[in-house]
């Protein structure tokens, strides 16, 4: 008795310490979106938060409202600014007054009032900015294209990979799993093989073939390249599933009057739901982390991971973190949504003896 | 089951849907589709002096321009909302602008090229990582371009961009690492900044022994930011890191032998990325690297960070040149239109702004911005850097000569092994390189 509760103790010891180290990553990220500068930017960082600011979601999730041409549309802050150029001539910017600045042109416009503009030093220009302020917008060109789209693509691409690779997979590994024992084992090593050889290293040539036929920045093409490493992990899992569900369960149905395909529909794949659920998880996770494959294939709309990526390498922590959470929010909303096919003891009782 | 047969099939019908309204994407950096060429010629004045009339030329078919660039948030935010706004307003060429880090560079081109399909029109490559994409051939030869480039050109600018007599980029931005120290840890220990290589190795032992650890650090990460620190230490000695075993070599890695153990241990992952993390945690108090991290301190509320030129070795000072160059992929179509946005990107207006907004040192003399506010301690230690600066060299063999420097560098400073002997091994190994090259 004492020996289970220790069993039982130890269990839930290691448990917690198992839950912390999965949760321990996640909540440091969630932290560092979150936490003024100064928190995190020294020696001994705290581990709760001490001082929240939602600075970096904001630096994301908001630009600067621009003109079609892209200029960032600035307003006078308070009161009137005089400008004048070096002939002389002036203009009159008033509080309020909407107007672009572009240094290369040495160009103030005003938006309000038209034809309102003057070129001014590079000086001038620079003492007139202090002066102003812009607006922020949540759905900006930047904030399209640096996260919505991204977003956006990640989640159609990592969708389609699923349902293409299970549509593909499942009929495909119901066939080997009734299979001769060996034949089949053959067949799943035969599949395996293929994964035998680095992502890293076949995606160059894999690319080039796949941009030669056009699917650079293509939604289709990258879902295509996302099945060449899943369907073949994708059809160990289901073959591995089918063959736990016993012929007599189909055979069964097919005696009740139901023709294979019944059985197949409406017996065999309900009953194989968890193992596609496990497969389903697996897959939608590798392509929405999937980063070799989107590096080739994009140029203009890359996925989330790719956005990471460059926030990551040119940027600051503190907007990668934010991206971070924002990339893991559809990973526990997947995964919560399909826990709940993961049950065991679906079988039991299936069969009569 | 019935539900979970209800969630695929919305998922598959939604999927679909949105597959359908998605497809090849057509996006772009500026969101400005609407610009084109009835824009064009608005802008009033001035920007005869950056293009003239003659220069510019017909858009291409579609009007629009591809290019790459690498750069930070706060350098997109000026290219997007003045550079590129103000070049197709003058010439009504759209640019589509993408980031493309000059590590992946390399093996998208070669990827589009080989497939005959080439989507980036133009591309700015950081100096340093130019011989993959000379030795693959999938850049244009743009000698014929040379009076596109202003006489006023930094000559080190010029010198990275050719390869055996032949212009294959034209250059846009010079760089050079400088020295971040974090001035309250300095103060607040007392310790003056290193100013040579006795100083440079005090310092370390200083804060070694204040501190427990050690507190400066270089690139050992064996990549190819080590190599770049290698250079720079050879090179203040007298020494020929392209010879290797000569006098100056020999001293430089000696130097650094002694120095390592006095080293913080970041030193081992420490590159141009890392630096910055570790300087901005307090992990380390001085260490050398790109200035394009500045804003982010700044931001980031880590003012004390601050920046001089550097340490001088046995024979003055030396940095290897940085920055970017542009290319023309081969197989562009829209080589004019790239030669025109290049020509603008070196115009006098365009770099006084680069100067002036994001403190970039300019590629030609006669440009002088306006630094203003936090940036100017940094941009003085830029310029000052930048006197000393040196190309790193463009050797044909360069690929198959950096492991050799990496290993050397392994071997002497983290091992600890004989300087001469491992060092006249690998100057034999360059040697071998060269001969076959030649």
């Amino acid at each position: 008795m004492r020996d289970n509760k220790l069993l039982k103790y130890t269990s839930y010891a290691l448990l917690l310490a198992f839950t912390f180290a999965m949760i321990f990553p996640v909540y440091i990220l969630f932290k560092v979106s979150l936490s003024s500068p100064e928190e995190v930017m020294t020696d001994r960082p705290t581990f709760t938060i001490q001082q929240p600011t939602l600075q970096h979601w904001q630096n994301i999730l908001l630009t600067d409202k621009t003109t079609d041409t892209g200029q960032a549309i600035y307003e006078v802050a308070s009161g009137e600014y005089t400008l004048s150029n070096e002939e002389g001539e002036e203009a009159t910017f008033g509080e309020g007054e909407s107007l672009t600045v572009n240094g290369v042109t040495r160009n103030v416009r005003s938006l309000d009032v038209e034809g309102k503009q003057i070129q001014v030093s590079l000086e001038d220009l620079q003492v007139f900015r202090e002066e102003l302020t812009t607006s922020k917008t949540m759905f900006g060109a930047v904030t399209m294209n640096n996260l919505y789209m991204p977003l956006l693509k990640s989640l159609m691409v990592a969708c389609l990979t699923t349902v293409v690779a299970i549509i593909i997979a499942a009929p495909a590994s119901y066939v080997i799993s009734r299979m001769p024992r060996m034949i089949a084992y053959a067949v799943v090593l035969a599949l395996l093989v293929t994964r035998m050889f680095p992502d890293v290293g076949i995606a160059l040539p894999i690319a080039t073939r796949f941009i030669s036929w056009g699917f650079i920045d293509s939604t289709f093409g990258l879902v295509l390249a996302h099945l060449i490493p899943n369907l073949p992990f994708l059809a160990w899992i289901l073959v591995g599933t089918f063959m736990m569900i016993p012929k007599d369960l189909e055979e069964s149905a097919m005696v009740d009057g139901g023709s294979r395909i019944t059985a197949l529909v409406r017996i065999v794949f309900p009953v194989a739901m968890p193992g596609i659920a496990v497969g389903a998880i697996f897959v939608w996770l590798n392509s929405w982390n999937e980063f070799i494959f989107a590096r080739y294939l994009s140029t203009e709309s890359g996925t989330l991971p790719l956005r990471i990526y460059e926030v990551i390498t040119n940027g600051s922590i503190f907007p990668a973190a934010a991206y971070s959470m924002i990339l893991t929010i559809p990973v526990i909303f997947i995964t919560f949504l399909l826990q709940r096919y993961l049950k065991s003891g679906m079988l039991s009782g299936a069969v009569k003896g | 089951m019935k539900k979970m047969r209800t969630y695929l099939t919305v998922l598959t019908m939604s999927a679909f849907v949105l597959a359908a309204c998605g497809g090849t994407d057509d996006t772009n950096d500026g969101g400005d589709d609407q610009q084109g060429s009835d824009e064009a010629g608005e802008t009033e004045g001035g920007d005869d002096d950056i293009l003239s009339e003659e220069e510019v030329t017909e858009p291409s078919e579609d009007g629009v321009l591809h290019v790459s660039f690498g750069l930070g948030e706060s350098e997109w935010a000026v290219f997007r909302t003045e550079i590129l706004p103000a070049f197709e307003e003058m010439t009504g060429i759209e640019v589509r602008a993408v980031q493309v880090e000059s590590g992946d560079l390399v093996n998208k081109l070669t990827a589009e090229i080989d497939a005959d399909n080439v989507t980036i029109d133009m591309f700015a490559q950081d100096v340093n990582h130019l011989t993959g994409l000379v030795s693959r051939d999938l850049v244009e030869d743009l000698s014929d371009y040379r009076d596109v480039v202003p006489d006023s050109v930094i000559d080190g600018m010029m010198e990275v961009s050719e390869f055996e007599d032949e212009l294959l980029f034209l250059p846009y931005r010079p760089n050079v690492e400088i020295t971040f120290f974090n001035e309250e840890k300095f103060d607040e220990y007392g310790i003056d900044l290193p100013r040579n290589w006795d100083d440079l190795l005090e310092t370390a032992q200083a804060l070694e022994e204040e501190t427990g650890q050690g507190r400066v650090a270089i690139k050992g990460i064996l990549e190819d930011d080590t190599v770049l620190h290698m250079f720079d230490f050879i090179r203040s000695a007298g020494g020929d890191p392209h010879q290797f075993n000569d006098e100056g070599s020999i001293e430089a890695m000696t130097f650094l032998q002694e120095l390592w153990p006095h080293l913080s241990e970041q030193s081992t992952t420490a590159n141009w990325d890392t630096m910055n993390q570790y300087l901005e945690n307090d992990s380390i108090y001085l260490g050398k690297n790109w200035p394009f991290y500045i804003g982010e301190f700044h931001a980031n509320g880590k003012d004390e960070i601050q920046a001089y030129a550097g340490w001088e070795g046995p024979e003055g000072m030396s940095h290897a040149l940085g920055g970017e160059v542009i290319g023309i992929p081969r197989g562009s179509e829209n080589v004019d239109e790239a030669i025109q946005f290049a020509e603008f990107l070196m115009s006098q207006e365009v770099q006084e702004l680069l100067v002036s907004e994001l403190a970039w040192p300019a590629v030609r003399s006669d440009a002088y911005g306006l630094v203003q506010g936090y940036q100017e301690p940094y941009f003085e230690a830029i310029r000052d850097a930048l006197e000393h600066a040196e190309p790193r060299g463009n050797v044909p063999y360069w690929e198959n000569a950096e492991q050799i420097y990496i290993d050397a560098f392994q071997q002497i400073v983290v091992n600890g092994e004989d300087v001469e002997s491992t060092l006249n091994n690998a100057a034999a190994e360059i040697e071998e390189l060269r001969e076959d090259a030649e």
